[in-house]
């Protein structure tokens, strides 16, 4: 009788010792895992960090404003260019053309980023500054926009009517030459991911 | 007494069981007390006290077991530290300052990693290999130090911080031993110099040495339990961020006009203000020649040293505005009043005079439109020394500025407040003060009465200085300096600032600059505007430092040649950010005939 308890006590002790070493193997592998996922999250973080890094670097008003100087027929911005739904329409005598501009201000109103832009591509096409639309886009249609980022608009801003009043579209040629340069100019810094990750 | 001890386990072994326990006592009972007998001690104590051993020794073991069994389930739940198993630990560490955006959420400001060489000196093999691997890779590093440093007994040495990639992949490939990288933060500015006086610096360590920068340590428990002052918006993934006032458009505008200003009139520097006039937000502050934050040694260069707010400056004319406006609100002075200004006032020793404009009897806006030095004077005068001082008091042109880039540098005031003393005051010499606090404490001269206290962050719910801003001027006093300023524009030295649509209010000062003993022959010239005039919403201040008469100027150096034409050019290229739109004409918002009949 005796004996058999004492059987039945160590194997039991060592049923629990197998047990909790398992869970303990588990528990380490586990954390392994979260471990290499914290990193996964760290690296794609700081990856994050230096494209929109890149990305502010490459939109800051100085660039764009030399690439615009260089590529677009365009002259900078100043005060009294700037139009309204009602300076817009008084230009366009007929009804067609006044329909489409009415059209193009509704859509900059909207609430969707989407539209917005559609629109705001519309308007380029028609040769409207959106000098005014930005404050729609900042305050009403997209709070934190920062897909668009305001130096960006300001190159749009630099679309403007021609001194002779008539509607201008976007010069082609210049553009195709942007498009079809054939060296794309280095970045000053390049950052190669996951190098820095050592223990 | 080997019988009597080999039962005593078996005994042991066997607890549990009454029924046995019982038959095991009465055996070693009759053991016991044999041998009892044999040694002649107490047969009694015996016979109680061994069952009471056998619980005690049960009860060691017992807790033996536990003490072993709670270990292992600890060693098993717990984290690795107890294990003896160690993960890689992620790098030093290293403190990730907020991201700095513009008030359109343009990134100004942001960390990235960046590697950072060390060496382990002691766990260095060959310390003549490292050096000869090294010195191609680094041609800079200064060799013989680093020798130095790494056969020292030291734990630690930096090699190289703040690594490009390339150079990075470059050590790897190396592969000496002894030799570490660290991740470190490497702060950036994206947009290149555009604001470097507000952003500021950091240093090596990536710690705020100057501007927001410094503000923002203040802020955050670097290395602390990390909780942010509340102007450091968390955004739930890992990125914190600041939003500024400014709006970074403008600011590279106005950092562009400045830079040609002063080249064209060949300045020693300029600087430049835009402030909204209610809620004391700077829109755009630029200060030239400015420093690249990067570049440690020009941060701290004098020449290029924030002139809105770290150096003070006796301001001249724009002076005769806080003038004006005490004249009127003690009841001295009014549309009506006139004065005489034919002859200079002599003061002791000191003469004031005016060097352009009609003599003989002014009112006061004529005062005004020709920036008489002797008009200023006489309202002055009639004011008193002691209301003077309290006005100016109570607008905050006394006292030191604070903001968030820094205390503004303390205003230069006359040891005593004589009589001299107020009547130079009165047209803007004898005190000096930094033109930032000189356009804040304006502003409540044209925003209703309210004073404004400045901010470099974005206004919002949580932060809101002007929320109880406390009336400093009355309303009435308010709206005439707007006239005035208005008509300085239309009829006085501020017409060059008259960009159509926009209603610009202003005043011009050109004044002297002192040097050892006496005035030199510099000048600081400046334009203080407001637009719309009627209802302003924005406060602009314009100076440029010793700028040189040019042909263009006719060989002048006044505010109206110089400060005037570029006050004009800001208004015209910064207005479509603003959210201002031109009118088709100006209005004439108040009673032009009262100023009909104007000199």
């Amino acid at each position: 009788m005796n004996g058999m308890l004492n059987i039945v006590m160590v194997i039991a002790t060592v049923i629990v010792a197998v047990v909790t070493y398992q869970a303990k193997f588990r528990a380490r592998a586990l954390e392994l895992e979260i471990h290499v996922l914290n990193q996964t999250n760290r690296s794609i973080r700081n990856d994050l960090t230096v494209l929109r890094a890149e990305q502010a670097y490459l939109s800051r008003p100085e660039r764009i404003e030399r690439l615009a100087r260089k590529f677009l027929t365009l002259t900078p911005n100043e005060a009294g260019r700037n139009l309204t739904g009602a300076s817009l329409l008084s230009g366009r005598e007929d009804m067609e053309s006044r329909r489409s501009a009415m059209q193009v201000l509704e859509k900059m109103r909207s609430r969707d980023k989407a539209r917005v832009l559609e629109a705001r591509t519309e308007a380029q096409k028609m040769g409207i500054a959106t000098v005014l639309v930005r404050p729609l886009i900042a305050r009403k249609a997209v709070p934190q926009q920062r897909a668009v980022s305001a130096a960006q608009v300001m190159g749009v801003t630099h679309y403007s009517r021609d001194r002779a009043g008539d509607a201008q579209s976007p010069p082609k040629e210049p553009l195709e030459k942007l498009r079809s340069r054939p060296e794309v100019p280095k970045p000053k810094w390049t950052y190669h991911g996951g190098i820095g990750d050592d223990d | 007494m080997m019988t009597n001890l080999s039962l005593r386990f078996g005994k042991l072994a066997g607890f549990g069981l009454p029924k046995k326990n019982k038959l095991a006592r009465k055996k070693s009972v009759s053991v016991d007390s044999e041998n009892l007998k044999a040694v002649g001690a107490d047969k009694g104590i015996w016979l109680h006290s061994a069952p009471w051993r056998y619980w005690m020794v049960f009860l060691v073991f017992g807790l033996i077991f536990l003490v072993i069994g709670g270990r292992l389930i600890l060693l098993g739940v717990s984290s690795n530290d107890y294990a003896g198993y160690r993960l890689p630990t992620q790098g030093k560490v290293a403190v990730d300052r907020p991201e700095m955006v513009d008030r359109n959420g343009v990134l100004l400001a942001t960390d990235i990693r960046t590697a950072s060489l060390f060496a382990e000196p002691q766990k260095i093999i060959d310390i003549d290999e490292v050096l000869e691997k090294l010195a191609p890779l680094f041609p800079g590093l200064d060799m013989k130090r680093l020798e130095k440093r790494l056969r020292s007994k030291a734990r630690f040495a930096w090699i190289k911080r703040k690594l490009t990639p390339a150079q990075q992949a470059r050590v790897y490939a190396l592969g000496l031993p002894g030799l570490s990288f660290t991740d470190e933060p490497q702060r950036v500015y994206p947009q290149g110099i555009t604001a470097p006086h507000i952003l500021g610096s950091v240093n090596l360590d990536n710690r705020g040495g100057s501007g927001i920068e410094k503000f923002i340590d203040r802020q955050i428990a670097i290395e602390g339990d990390g909780t942010d002052g509340h102007y450091i918006r968390d955004e739930g993934d890992g990125r914190r961020i600041i939003t500024l006032s400014v709006d970074n458009r403008m600011q590279y505008l106005m950092r562009q006009e400045l830079l040609q200003a002063k080249k064209k009139y060949h300045a020693i520097g300029a600087a430049a203000i835009v402030m909204d006039i209610h809620s004391g937000e700077v829109l755009a502050m630029s200060s030239v020649p400015d420093f690249d934050p990067l570049k440690p040694k020009q941060v701290l260069q004098r020449k290029r040293f924030n002139r809105m707010s770290r150096g003070v400056f006796e301001l001249g004319s724009v002076f005769k505005t806080y003038t004006m406006a005490l004249g009127m609100e003690v009841g001295k002075a009014s549309f009506r009043s006139t004065y005489d200004v034919t002859g200079p006032i002599q003061v002791g020793p000191s003469r004031i005079k005016d060097f352009h404009g009609p003599k003989g009897w002014l009112n006061l806006a004529e005062i005004f439109t020709h920036s008489s030095n002797i008009g200023c004077a006489r309202i002055a005068d009639s004011v008193g020394i002691a209301r003077q001082k309290s006005f100016l008091k109570k607008l905050g042109v006394l006292a030191r500025l604070q903001t968030e880039i820094g205390d503004v540098a303390t205003p230069l005031l006359p040891r005593r407040w004589k009589r001299v003393n107020m009547m130079t005051i009165a047209f803007g010499h004898g005190i000096s003060v930094a033109p930032l606090q000189f356009v804040a404490t304006s502003a409540a001269l044209y925003n209703g009465g309210f004073q404004v206290r400045p901010t470099f962050l974005k206004v919002n719910k949580r932060h809101n200085p002007n929320k109880t801003s406390r009336r400093v001027i009355s309303a009435r006093t308010s709206e005439k300096m707007r006239v005035l300023m208005r008509l300085n524009v239309i009829k006085g030295t501020g017409r060059g600032t008259n960009v159509k649509g926009y209603d610009v209010g202003g005043k011009t000062g050109t004044a002297d600059k002192p040097t050892r003993g006496g005035y030199g022959p510099d000048v600081i010239s400046s334009f203080i505007s407001i637009f719309p005039a009627q209802n302003p919403k924005y406060i602009m201040y314009v100076m440029i430092d010793a700028p040189k008469g040019i042909a263009e100027t006719g060989g002048k150096k006044y505010a109206s040649v110089n400060a005037v034409p570029m006050t004009a050019s800001l208004i015209r290229r910064l207005s479509p950010f603003l959210g201002l739109q031109a009118k088709e004409k100006d209005a004439l918002w108040f009673d032009m005939e009262q100023f009909a009949d104007m000199r």
